[in-house]
């Protein structure tokens, strides 16, 4: 019993390090702020622990993450608080001016679009999966893509990006 | 445009390393562990304070009602404010500065609310912007509920202040002030609210930060930063509209296309007096749910008593697919409105020296 026990922590601690990262880029990516995607980092993986979901695939338990990470920048999106609170200066700062650059466009974009940039042009996934662990249609995210795209290029216009 | 600097920018983003110890140190316990939650921000300003103030612990003589409720959040805590114990009462409704901290050029306050004669304080008690905190300095200054004992019907607020010029604040003057109190609020989430009814508005308008004052509508926020040419495009309200909740005062004044995505506008005349609020989203017939991708917040007669508050939802919708959703909706008001002349003045402590 004891080395079941071990083992079910050694699991859980290699998931939270493995996804780490990935999580808590795709919750900067929705909230653009460093203590929103705090507290949206620990909410998912607190549910991680507490539900403890069990998964047929790595790429399962990777979807699962993402799409709590989405639920849950949505809740705190929604919340109560968020629409009472005066935005803060909250990010994190880029060394590279170019960098700092696209911060700024991303923050003007809706969290629903920064949401589909980031699952397509970082995590790779088709417009199908995104649909998937976004709960949206496959014709939303094109949309969503397109118009992002468009506003980010137009905000972006006089930024010498490569 | 290259996405390779988008990659770039996101592999420098990585969580703090004590964020992802603490998740760590949760790992491996049998059925999850059912009191891990989230540090609260009442409790996490508390260690803010501690983290500021590392002085020997000030010599006070402690009464029992003043840190009744402080030991019983953190006794480490209590030992780093002074007790002020100024108060006052109107409308039967019982103010009390219980304690304050001075560290330099900020100031932290605990106050209390307390209904002598009934339950109009409760745990939504809000005072909503009708408090202010006059100071002899220039300086900036939140409030926020910290506590809410239901024992006593107490609630406590935890008001800080920052004076901008980097001054010591010990021995100051300070009055807290405010004049209303929202409690008894009515929360529903997600509420069905029915089929998306068939656009009606015809006309729209464009709002501007920059609106003159004798403009009929002012536009206070947008939902994201900064917004074009500092101004959007909203629908023009219908006089008449669609009831959408009488209990929650609200009615939908527009709905219609603006550049392809569907415009779905609600109105109120309690945000002021009840903090009426609505938020909207979208349901699928197959469960999936499209939140709004935008949100605007205007108001018509903004400063006059006629006032009427609008909230524009912008979903990001096919034509073509809008009968496969169904409008849902989380809705909040608060049930009663207290108002009184609650003002209390009192001087700040010396603040305390950090130890060597």
């Amino acid at each position: 019993m004891e080395r079941q026990k071990n083992r079910a922590q050694l699991d859980e601690e290699d998931t939270i390090r493995r996804y780490a990262d990935m999580v808590y880029r795709l919750a900067y990516a929705q909230t653009r702020s460093k203590s929103d995607a705090d507290d949206v980092f620990q909410e998912v993986f607190l549910r991680y622990l507490q539900k403890k979901p069990h998964f047929d695939s790595e790429e399962h338990q990777k979807a699962w993450l993402l799409r709590v990470t989405v639920n849950c920048s949505k809740k705190h999106w929604s919340s109560w608080w968020f629409r009472h609170a005066v935005p803060l200066e909250d990010t994190i700062p880029f060394q590279e001016p170019l960098e700092n650059d696209l911060d700024e466009a991303l923050k003007t974009l809706s969290p629903a679009y920064r949401t589909v940039i980031h699952l397509f042009y970082y995590e790779g996934y088709s417009t199908a999966e995104i649909a998937q662990i976004t709960s949206s249609r496959e014709s939303t995210v094109r949309t969503r893509l397109t118009r992002a795209r468009r506003q980010l290029a137009e905000i972006l216009k006089g930024a010498d990006l490569p | 445009m290259n996405w390779k600097v988008y990659t770039d920018m996101n592999e420098k983003i990585q969580p703090d390393e004590a964020l992802v110890e603490k998740l760590l140190s949760r790992a491996g316990k049998a059925g999850g562990n059912k009191s891990a939650r989230r540090i609260p921000k009442a409790a996490a300003i508390v260690a803010a304070v501690l983290a500021i103030s590392l002085a020997a612990p000030a010599a006070l003589a402690a009464s029992p009602t003043t840190y009744q409720w402080m030991y019983g959040l953190s006794p480490q805590m209590a030992q780093f404010f002074v007790p002020v114990n100024e108060s006052c009462e109107d409308n039967g409704i019982r103010m009390e500065i219980l304690s304050a901290h001075v560290d330099g050029n900020t100031v932290k306050l605990y106050i209390s609310l307390r209904d002598l004669t009934g339950d109009r304080v409760d745990e939504t008690i809000d005072l909503f912007d009708s408090y202010a905190i006059y100071t002899p300095f220039d300086s900036s200054g939140t409030c926020s509920l910290a506590e809410y004992d239901r024992e006593t019907g107490t609630a406590v607020f935890l008001v800080s202040l920052t004076e901008n010029s980097g001054r010591d604040l010990s021995g100051k003057k300070v009055t807290f002030a405010a004049n209303s109190l929202l409690s008894h609020k009515a929360y529903q989430s997600d509420v069905r609210i029915g089929a998306i009814p068939e656009p009606f508005s015809h006309e729209t308008m464009v709002l501007s930060f920059d609106t003159l004052p004798h403009s009929d509508y002012t536009l206070f926020s947008v939902s994201e930063y900064p917004v074009a040419n500092r101004s959007v495009t909203v629908l023009t309200p219908s006089g008449s509209g669609l009831a959408l909740s009488e209990q929650y005062a609200c009615s939908i004044t527009g709905i219609g296309w603006i550049d392809g995505q569907l415009h779905i506008q609600i109105a109120t005349d309690q945000r002021l007096n009840r903090d009426a609020q609505v938020w909207l989203r979208l349901r699928a017939t197959n469960g999936d749910i499209a939140e709004p991708v935008k949100k605007y917040s205007f108001a018509q007669d903004a400063s006059g008593e006629g006032r009427i508050d609008y909230e524009e939802y912008i979903f990001d919708i096919p034509q073509d697919e809008i009968s496969d959703y169904t409008l849902y909706g989380d809705f909040s008001i608060a049930g009663l409105r207290t108002e009184g002349n609650w003002r209390v003045t009192f001087r700040l402590p010396e603040a305390q020296s950090s130890s060597s």
